[in-house]
């Protein structure tokens, strides 16, 4: 027996669309509302917070994997963001400046060494602007192949 | 989006309501309202069913000239 049969559709184009909206808007509050929570439970227990977020942080990834993985084999990329060299390279340098900051306070507060804090700035900057920037110029080639790939589909089947 | 004057038309002409209309569609009154009023850009599949229930083709009710 189906657990979940699959039920008419209660809702009309206008109605879904709207629903598609709001759920969009509740997705996208719940991955930053996710990421802050994480952000501020690590300032505030400190080194402690490492296994108490694991949760949290397997799912956060898995919704971000998933996400990326739909988009790619959607072929869609970003509503206004192109996946240009200069693009990845500003996202990346933004990652870089927002996570060697975050870090870097974040050990400040943990340990209260500053010269050690300053390296972690410049060691989790650095590392998250390269795998951030391999991370998005991996993805882009991907998603321009899965595109070409899929404008040769329709082409396809419109000569078809 | 301007209003769809033409649509409103073609419903009283139908001497139809917009709940009437929407029944007749399989949509909810909402929706119809927001087509007339220029608030939703219906698909071209609930266009189609608008144009059989009342009789009309896509050009009577959907089409616009291009603004300059």
């Amino acid at each position: 027996m189906k657990l979940f049969q699959e039920k008419k559709n209660n809702l009309d184009e206008m109605q879904e669309q709207k629903l598609l909206k709001l759920e969009s808007r509740g997705f996208w509050l719940t991955w930053c509302g996710l990421l802050a929570a994480m952000a501020v439970q690590m300032l505030i227990y400190g080194v402690e917070t490492r296994r108490l977020l694991l949760g949290e942080w397997v799912v956060f990834m898995l919704v971000s994997v998933y996400m990326v993985a739909g988009c790619i084999r959607q072929g869609v990329w970003d509503r206004r963001l192109k996946p240009t060299f200069r693009t990845n390279l500003l996202i990346s340098l933004l990652a870089g400046l927002v996570t060697g900051a975050f870090l870097g306070f974040y050990n400040y507060r943990s340990f209260g060494a500053a010269e050690a804090a300053w390296w972690t700035v410049v060691m989790a900057g650095g590392f998250t602007f390269v795998l951030c920037l391999l991370a998005l110029s991996l993805s882009g080639a991907i998603y321009k192949k899965r595109r070409e790939k899929l404008d040769e589909g329709e082409e396809g089947e419109e000569n078809g | 989006m301007s209003k769809n004057l033409k649509l409103k038309s073609a419903r009283a002409e139908r001497d139809m309501t917009q709940q009437a209309l929407a029944e007749a569609a399989g949509v909810s009154r909402q929706t119809v309202n927001a087509i007339e009023k220029g608030e939703y850009n219906p698909t071209i599949r609930l266009c189609l069913t608008i144009c059989h229930v009342l009789g009309k083709t896509l050009d009577e009710l959907f089409w616009e000239e291009k603004e300059q």
